[in-house]
């Protein structure tokens, strides 16, 4: 019965050299590794993953202290890895003596084999034993003990060796270079020589090149936080799939880490003098900036500790009260900017030791310290550009701002009011109510015009300070500002607004109500009903007489009502857009974006295989020979790549909470809301978090001693020396 | 062979009987039909009187619309008004004091009460109501209105009166209550033309007199005596007709032609296709639950 076994192979070994112990991770589903029977585990493959090979002569020099090396390792492996697997020796692959890739075989000892059994060696698939020699002489066999060297691992380990490989390298093709084929395997306690072997040669990941990544099955990243069922029935489209490649490409991606432990902990590796002196040249110019950057961070964060100190102490009073709720919008934009300057050495710092090991993982960690920084310092970027814009041109956008609202102002709105209280384009307006309803907005608009005129001399300063601000705090700094000041310099639009929307709803809720008494019903609003209703005749008669005045007046209230709900909803759609604009300022994940154009290998999406063929015609001429190998035992090679996200891919995760804001059945129950009369909320203002900033709700203040703080930058900012992680170690 | 059978009894279980088939009848079949039960036997005379008091409401409402049309055509003062609608209420009083048998003085203070909050009600309202459809056209109002009067005399309750008699037991209709809003909605539209407040509050007052109290007048009037009821609708015609000649001939014309179709042609007609009816009860019809028993 065959076996299917795969090897991972890494590309770097696959120069010609010597016989080596080979290194890796046996990879075994959990199902063949509770079954004991070999018939059941049949079926499952094997998988090998080879990371690195060490020569006999290093094999030897380490001696006893190889289980003791590999269980250091071990213990660095993140622990999903180290949970199923551990770093073992696989097995002992041998170099072949021949060019073309056949197989020697010595006489002498299959004579002596035949001597002493009297059999030929070749007499069953489970007891079979095979006597294979390479150049060297050594005597590689599963049962018998190698020549010393697996003796000596043998003795020093304690455990049981429950696997192990045997094989030896085959040179497939010029770009392939060599493999190793595997003859027998040594599987809790049952040889299994009649494999189906499969090579897939991977090039191994590293950081700053690629790694290897499964897609999106397999993650949970997206589109769980907006799906409502509950658990089970997401476990249960969670089928444990025959195929477990989670282990293999978290192995794949760990090998590099393991390489260089494991070079590190035998053989320290010796640099040349003008290494070091470069080494300490570019530390030295990292450890200034790392003060540099550290001392202007401090020197921002005792100002804004000064800050909020002196705010700490006026909270309780009112003017904070009413300043915060009409500057909502600045507010929270203050709150989020202070929490990313005080924070960004936090996340820069953030380093994992077990994160080392595994690429995909440093990746995603990297990704995650450098956006905070990037994204500060890319929005202050932006609000220097469009401050030094600004600064320039502020007269002319003052002069521009005054004419263009002293031209809505007074060619279009007022003149509007005046037209309605006439009777436009047919509409059958009561006069009164129309004059009462005309002459009320009119002398709010004019009062309040006059009001905003007269502060037109101070208006150049606000354009400048919106300048300034955005030079040192950002662009969103100076966007939330407007939004705020829009705001507050239409207070008379939403003012009005408001009140006719309160006299517009309650003369349509009047009015259905009685044409519901007319039908003999009533709205329960415990139930949420209509219920029946029995009614005496005077509460009819006034009801008809009451209901006759509502419905003829009801158009005249619905003319004004439309067109301040034109102009309000306008403004509102003017500042709904600016929030979108910090919204999206804050949530793009800048760092992504950069290292995706500049390496866009480092953001792997899914796996793909290439299969080369390969002949093998070698085969029938050792069959003819010798009838000792193993009858066809098929080989296949192929080559592990991995594809890459578009950059909608990358960045549509980050985006994906405007659907979210904006849900599909708003359109119909807004425009029900605008008919009804009742308000129009603002659908990115009432979310609970600023997205994509990074910070959950409520992040604390910090308050840490001016030292520490300053110790903290520097280390974070000098943790990023790309020698950092040589030096540590 | 037929001794041998038992004989077939119509009951609803037990399954089929042997030796006969499935739907067989015997000769007790359809033996408790009542045909006709509920009809009632009607006379021609009876009818045509009966149906004085559908052509008296008639007349009623054609007077309320002259009153109207005059108002409008500034030929009736708000004075005059004023005083004819101070006249209704104490006639209308006059004639329920002296035609009732039920009443007493705690009922008649109530009454009292509810038409003084109403005429208050109604004064308050008044300069709303004046300028309501100034912005319509006329035609549309007077399209509405004879609409709404057609429909209040359509779907009105011929039977009883919506203000209640004490001791009245029926629950309004639908079709009454829509009357009832039909002409106050009517009266409020033609008020609304009218130049100023005092004419509104005037003509409301009188269209709302009429049309809620005159029902509930005539009705204890007819109870009091038939002979009475009889003189008054003939009397109310002979205004109505008088009137309306002198105002337009061509409505004359059709109110005479409406009157004699009421009195004259439907009755005949009725009793005529009367001999038509056929109503089948029997057995086999639902209960009906009688409610209405009264001591």
């Amino acid at each position: 019965m065959k076996r299917k076994c795969r090897v991972w192979w890494p590309r770097h070994l696959s120069q010609p050299h010597s016989s080596s112990f080979l290194f890796g991770w046996f990879v075994s589903s959990s199902s063949s590794s509770s079954s004991s029977s070999s018939s059941s585990s049949a079926s499952v493959p094997i998988e090998v993953v080879v990371a690195f090979s060490i020569d006999d002569a290093a094999f030897s020099s380490i001696g006893s202290d190889l289980e003791g090396i590999l269980h250091k390792i071990n213990k660095r492996m993140p622990t999903s890895l180290q949970d199923r697997c551990g770093l073992s020796m696989l097995g002992y692959c041998s170099a072949d003596a021949s060019s073309n890739g056949e197989l020697h075989l010595d006489r002498e000892l299959v004579d002596g084999y035949r001597q002493i059994n009297g059999t030929p060696p070749n007499s069953g698939p489970h007891t079979e034993q095979q006597i294979l020699k390479d150049r060297s002489g050594y005597r590689i066999c599963g049962c018998h003990n190698v020549d010393g060297l697996l003796d000596q691992y043998k003795t020093s380990t304690k455990s049981n060796l429950g696997q192990l490989v045997y094989g030896s390298y085959i040179y497939i093709s010029r770009n392939l270079g060599w493999i190793p084929k595997l003859h027998h395997i040594h599987w809790d306690m049952h040889i299994a020589s009649d494999l189906d072997l499969h090579v897939l040669i991977y090039g191994t990941p590293r950081f700053g090149g690629h790694h290897f990544y499964l897609g999106s099955q397999h993650s949970s990243e997206n589109a769980k936080t907006i799906s409502r069922k509950p658990k089970w029935v997401e476990d249960l489209g969670l089928k444990k799939s025959a195929l477990d490649l989670d282990s293999v490409i978290l192995a794949i991606n760990c090998a590099a880490a393991a390489t260089l432990f494991f070079e590190q902990q035998v053989s320290p590796k010796r640099h040349a003098l003008w290494f070091h002196y470069v080494h300490m040249y570019i530390t030295m110019i990292w450890q200034l900036l790392a003060v540099c950057v550290a001392t202007v961070s401090t020197s921002i964060y005792v100002v804004l500790q000064l800050l909020y100190f002196l705010l700490s102490h006026v909270s309780d009073s009112f003017i904070y009260a009413t300043f915060e709720n009409l500057f909502i919008h600045t507010w929270k934009n203050i709150r989020v900017r202070c929490c990313q300057i005080l924070y960004w050495p936090v996340f820069l710092q953030n380093n994992d030791s077990r994160s080392e090991s595994c690429v995909e993982y440093a990746e995603k960690s990297s990704l995650l310290k450098h956006s905070m920084w990037l994204s500060v310092v890319i929005d202050v970027l932006f609000g220097n550009l469009f401050g030094l814009a600004l600064l320039t041109h502020a007269d002319s956008v003052c002069l521009s701002i005054f004419t263009i609202s002293g031209d809505i102002t007074n060619n279009w709105w007022l003149i509007s009011c005046a037209r309605l209280m006439g009777n436009p384009a047919g509409f059958k307006l009561n006069t009164e109510l129309a004059g009462v309803l005309g002459t009320l907005s009119l002398n709010t608009i004019q009062i309040w015009s006059t009001l905003w005129g007269s502060m037109r001399f101070i208006f150049i300063f606000f354009i400048k300070g919106l300048a300034i601000s955005g030079i040192l705090f950002g662009f969103t700094t100076p966007a939330s500002l407007t939004i705020d000041l829009i705001t507050v310099s239409t207070t008379h639009v939403s003012s009005l607004h408001w009140l006719i929307s309160l006299v517009y709803s309650r003369q349509i809720q009047a009015t259905t109500a009685l044409w519901r008494l007319f039908r003999g019903q009533k709205w329960n609003p415990l139930r949420e009903r209509l219920d029946s209703y029995d009614y005496t005749v005077e509460q009819h008669i006034v009801g008809s007489l009451l209901f006759t005045p509502l419905l003829l007046l009801l158009p005249t209230t619905s003319a004004f009502y439309m067109s301040f709900t034109i102009i309000n909803m306008t403004i509102g759609f003017i500042c709904m857009l600016i929030e979108v604009v910090i919204s999206v300022i804050h949530a793009t994940p800048y760092i992504k974006i950069f290292l995706w154009l500049l390496w866009p290998s480092r953001f792997p999406c899914g796996i793909w295989f290439e299969i080369f063929p390969i002949e093998s015609h070698d085969k029938e001429v050792v069959q003819e020979r010798i009838d000792l190998e193993t009858t066809g035992s098929d080989i296949l090679v192929s080559c592990l790549h991995s594809y890459t996200y578009n950059i909608g891919e990358l960045v549509g995760p980050d985006f994906r909470y405007l659907h979210s804001a904006v849900p599909r059945s708003s359109i119909s129950s807004l425009v029900y809301r605008v008919f009804s009369g009742r308000s129009l909320p603002s659908p990115l203002y009432n979310l609970p978090f600023v997205p994509g900033a990074g910070l959950p709700p409520k992040m604390p203040w910090m308050s840490i001693p001016l030292k520490e703080y300053w110790f903290l930058c520097r280390d974070a900012v000098f943790a990023c020396n790309p020698f950092h992680s040589h030096a540590k170690s | 062979m037929e001794r041998a059978q038992r004989r077939w009894r119509k009951v609803a279980y037990g399954g089929m009987q042997p030796g006969y088939d499935d739907n067989h009848t015997d000769d007790t079949f359809l033996q408790e039909m009542v045909m006709n039960a509920n009809v009632v036997k009607r006379d021609m005379l009876k009818v045509m009187l009966d149906s004085v008091s559908i052509s008296q409401y008639l007349c009623i409402v054609a007077l309320v619309v002259l009153v109207w049309t005059h108002t409008l055509n500034s030929t009736i003062t708000e004075n005059f008004l004023i005083v004819l609608d101070i006249t209704l209420v104490g006639s209308g009083f006059f004639i329920l004091l002296l035609t009732a048998k039920m009443l007493s003085f705690n009922l008649l203070l109530s009454y009292a009460t509810k038409i003084s909050f109403f005429t208050t009600g109604l004064y308050v309202l008044s300069p709303i109501y004046h300028t309501l459809t100034r912005s319509i056209s006329s035609d549309s109002i007077w399209a509405l209105t004879t609409f709404l009067v057609i429909l209040h005399l359509f779907l009105h309750n011929y039977s009883g009166s919506t203000i209640k008699a004490p001791g009245a037991l029926e629950n309004p209709t639908l079709t009454s209550n829509i009357s009832l809003n039909a002409s106050i909605v009517a009266s409020l539209l033609i008020a609304s033309r009218l130049p100023s407040r005092l004419l509104v509050f005037a003509i409301i007052l009188f269209s709302l007199q009429v049309f809620l109290f005159a029902p509930l007048v005539t009705y204890c009037l007819k109870k009091y005596s038939f002979r009475l009821h009889l003189f008054v609708s003939f009397l109310l015609m002979a205004m109505t007709l008088t009137w309306v000649y002198r105002l337009h001939k061509l409505l004359f014309v059709v109110l005479l032609g409406l009157l004699v179709f009421v009195n004259l042609v439907c009755p005949y007609w009725l009793i005529r296709i009367q001999e038509y009816k056929f109503e089948i009860n029997g057995p086999w019809d639902e209960a009906k639950l009688c409610f209405n028993i009264t001591d």
